[in-house]
């Protein structure tokens, strides 16, 4: 129980987290799915982190997590934009580029 | 415990363009509460911003210079790069002050924005540090949401925004979880301790790090745009106003290639072995791709997009190169390409008026009978990009090429070359539509002196570099 | 006798945030997404708490968890969550494909028993002499000091461009909606 358990736990949880954003078709799910994907990243530094007994995977999530709500807001605001001049969200339906 | 950081490690003067910018930045912010309804004052501002910018890119002597703790290197490249980025953005912002008064883009954000975005370039260009190079590329890319979406009433600029912010994050998920795979087989995000420890140690053939640089392909293969992970490309560009989508042609993606660099080139070289197979696939695909997918476009943007595609394929060969050569071919690369993307974006801005951008390019038929100046500016651009001598597309492509060479890719240089003939063929159909074809509707310029002085300033660039690139060239080389 | 062991919990947590990322994809309703996923981040909280990172763990509960999912089911209930309906498809056959690839792939990383990188001073005894907080304070102001400062302009930045995306329109409201 540790390296390996960390490394499987974290994979499964990223693959979870793209396969999210690939299948889903709702902005807000896709951008869960994308936090999914940093939440695995966070495990596995804080994992690593513990194990070579240096601080800087820990640093490394917490920049990580501060990023992260930067991104999520910026996102969320994009989402309240679009919703704002069509009413509706669904990426399959968002298509007036394309050529 | 004792605080780990040497006091003589914090070189504020190493720092100096990133301090000056961000000051600059927030002064625009400030500045925009008096501005009143015209925010031109706020544009020059920043393009004074820009320029004290690019003088205290040379406040640092003796390079190279490491400093906070080795997290950031002031170097040849960097410097160099750092000029590359305030001239992109000053152009950008040259072109953007009439675009934004006719378009009714009436936010002084606009300015800051791009100036903040210009700091996280710098960040991406001098950093050796996982957790910065990190950051830069997220400052970066949330300007460039923001920047892509700012039309907010615009049904277009929306989605672009939406499609880039759903990719950019998707990436930005790749790239990490290469760089915690990179942390955990070496210990430390510090590129240069992980390049010393691959170099004197056994971690050479540490899996990690192999399926971590996988990773980091991926995610820095979204944020330059190559094939398989271009899909964002066209319609981000086609969609976004057009200065921010000039902008982000040229400086942000130089940013993310000197970051490729300074991780794949500078810090991997020692299991090159393993990445150089897949970047080559990447860099033969991307040009083919790229090339392939802009003979079918009927929108100048897009098939602007596909082109930039293309040319990151033949930019990645510097990459390939490893070498003081790749990244000097690297610099003259992107120096040409800013003038060229530029002179295009403003020649483009220049045909379109309020409400009706005209970017089809059926609308630039007979343009040469039309307007014979402008149509020659633009040829020069097209002819340029396409690489053909005398011009300045053509001498970057040659350096790049012959660096290439030298390391003995001969396959990707025939592949290369083959490649930008295909590319004559979609460049040359425009400049067949001005000359050859009838008008098909009125053309309605909006010529002002300030697109006008960047066209003449591309244009000059672009023939100067072409002819006599031995000044700028053997800055590059350095 | 079945005993309680630091790695049976370590396990349990594990397999529990994975469970929880899968309520977070194959849910239909985006309010129950946005619920599993903040179980998944309590379930790497605590996980985080077991790997001595009590600071991060914190962090994670009070910013992940707390504001950012606030802000998510905020959203949500502006836009109203409706249900999606999912066919199945090409493009997601091929998406199933890719996920597998990726996800053998990091599973060879796995495979490897680790070599021998560099090892740091910070064992968990020296940490929680000094406390996690304290820990991460000075390493964070010491060693990456340049990378706070950015995330600092990080957040800035992300403030002036809700601002610039998000601030009262150019047109009334009204006459969009026609």
């Amino acid at each position: 129980m540790g390296h390996q358990f960390v490394l499987i736990i974290s994979a499964t949880i990223f693959c979870i987290g793209t396969a999210g954003f690939l299948i889903r078709k709702n902005p807000l799910i896709m951008l869960m799915s994308v936090e999914l994907m940093l939440n695995s990243v966070n495990f596995l530094l804080v994992g690593y982190s513990s194990f070579l007994k240096t601080l800087d995977g820990q640093i490394f999530a917490l920049i990580i997590m501060t990023v992260a709500a930067a991104e999520v807001v910026v996102g969320l605001a994009i989402i309240l934009t679009i919703f704002r001049t069509r009413h509706e969200l669904n990426v399959d339906h968002i298509n007036v580029l394309k050529g | 415990m004792e605080p780990i950081l040497a006091p003589e490690s914090i070189d504020l003067v190493s720092i100096a363009p990133v301090l000056v910018l961000t000051v600059f930045a927030m002064g625009v912010m400030v500045l925009d509460l008096f501005a009143g309804k015209s925010k031109t004052l706020l544009a020059f501002v920043s393009i004074v911003g820009l320029l004290m910018t690019a003088i205290s890119a040379f406040a640092k002597v003796g390079l190279p210079v490491f400093s906070f703790n080795d997290s950031y290197t002031v170097d040849h490249l960097s410097v160099c790069f750092i000029l590359i980025f305030t001239l992109s953005s000053a152009l950008a912002i040259l072109i953007s002050i009439d675009y934004n008064d006719r378009e009714n883009i009436k936010a002084g954000e606009f300015y800051s924005l791009v100036l903040f975005c210009t700091v996280g370039m710098i960040v991406l260009a001098s950093s050796t540090d996982l957790i910065m190079i990190f950051l830069g590329i997220e400052i970066v890319s949330i300007c460039l949401y923001v920047l892509a979406g700012i039309r907010r009433n615009h049904l277009k600029s929306n989605e672009a925004a939406l499609k880039y912010f759903l990719l950019g994050a998707f990436a930005t998920g790749f790239l990490l979880y290469g760089m915690a795979l990179m942390y955990g087989a070496t210990g430390t995000t510090n590129l240069i301790s992980i390049a010393d420890l691959i170099k004197s140690d056994g971690v050479k053939s540490e899996p990690l790090l192999m399926i971590g640089a996988v990773l980091l392909l991926i995610g820095f293969g979204f944020k330059v745009a190559s094939v398989p992970f271009h899909m964002w490309a066209p319609d981000v560009y086609q969609g976004a106003p057009s200065p921010v989508t000039a902008f982000m042609a040229v400086g942000p993606k130089a940013a993310a290639l000197v970051a490729f660099f300074r991780v794949f080139a500078e810090t991997l070289p020692e299991i090159s072995f393993f990445w150089e197979t897949l970047l080559v696939t990447i860099s033969i695909l991307t040009m083919f791709i790229g090339n392939l997918g802009a003979i079918m476009q009927t929108n100048i943007k897009r098939l602007l997009a596909y082109s930039s595609v293309s040319h990151v394929g033949y930019i990645l060969m510097a990459v390939l190169v490893k070498n003081t050569l790749g990244s000097a071919s690297l610099i003259f690369y992107m120096v040409t390409y800013a003038f060229m993307i530029f002179g295009v974006f403003a020649i483009i801005i220049m045909l379109g008026r309020k409400g009706d951008e005209n970017l089809e390019i059926e609308g630039y038929s007979g343009l040469g009978f039309k307007h014979p100046v402008i149509a020659l500016c633009m040829t020069v651009f097209m002819l340029s990009l396409g690489g053909l001598p005398p011009l300045a597309g053509f001498v970057a492509k040659f350096y790049i090429f012959n660096a290439a060479l030298q390391e003995g890719f001969l396959m990707l240089v025939i592949i290369a070359v083959l490649n930008s003939a295909i590319s004559l063929y979609y460049y040359l159909k425009v400049i067949v539509y001005m000359y050859m074809k009838e008008p098909v509707r009125e053309f309605q310029l909006s010529i002002t002196p300030i697109t006008l002085f960047v066209v003449a300033l591309a244009i000059i660039g672009t023939i100067q570099l072409g002819i006599f690139p031995d000044p700028i060239l053997s800055l590059a080389q350095q | 006798m079945f005993e309680i062991t630091y790695e049976v919990v370590v396990f349990v947590l594990g397999i529990t945030a994975v469970l929880a990322a899968f309520g977070v994809i194959l849910c239909a309703s985006p309010i129950y997404c946005a619920l599993y996923l903040i179980g998944n981040m309590i379930c790497l909280a605590l996980l985080f708490l077991l790997f001595n990172a009590e600071f991060i763990a914190a962090v994670q509960i009070i910013v992940y968890a707390g504001a950012v999912m606030i802000l998510f089911l905020f959203i949500i209930a502006l836009l109203g969550g409706k249900k999606e309906i999912s066919e199945p498809s090409v493009q997601r056959s091929s998406a199933f494909t890719f996920v597998i690839l990726l996800f053998c792939e990091l599973l060879l990383a796995a495979a490897v028993k680790p070599t021998h990188p560099i090892t740091g001073d910070m064992a968990p005894d020296v940490v929680n002499a000094i406390g996690s907080a304290k820990a991460v304070g000075i390493e964070l102001f010491s060693r990456h000091l340049v990378p706070f400062e950015l995330a600092s302009i990080l957040l800035l930045i992300a403030t002036i461009g809700i601002i610039c995306l998000a601030k009262f329109s150019y047109l009334p409201a009204r006459r969009r909606l026609k």
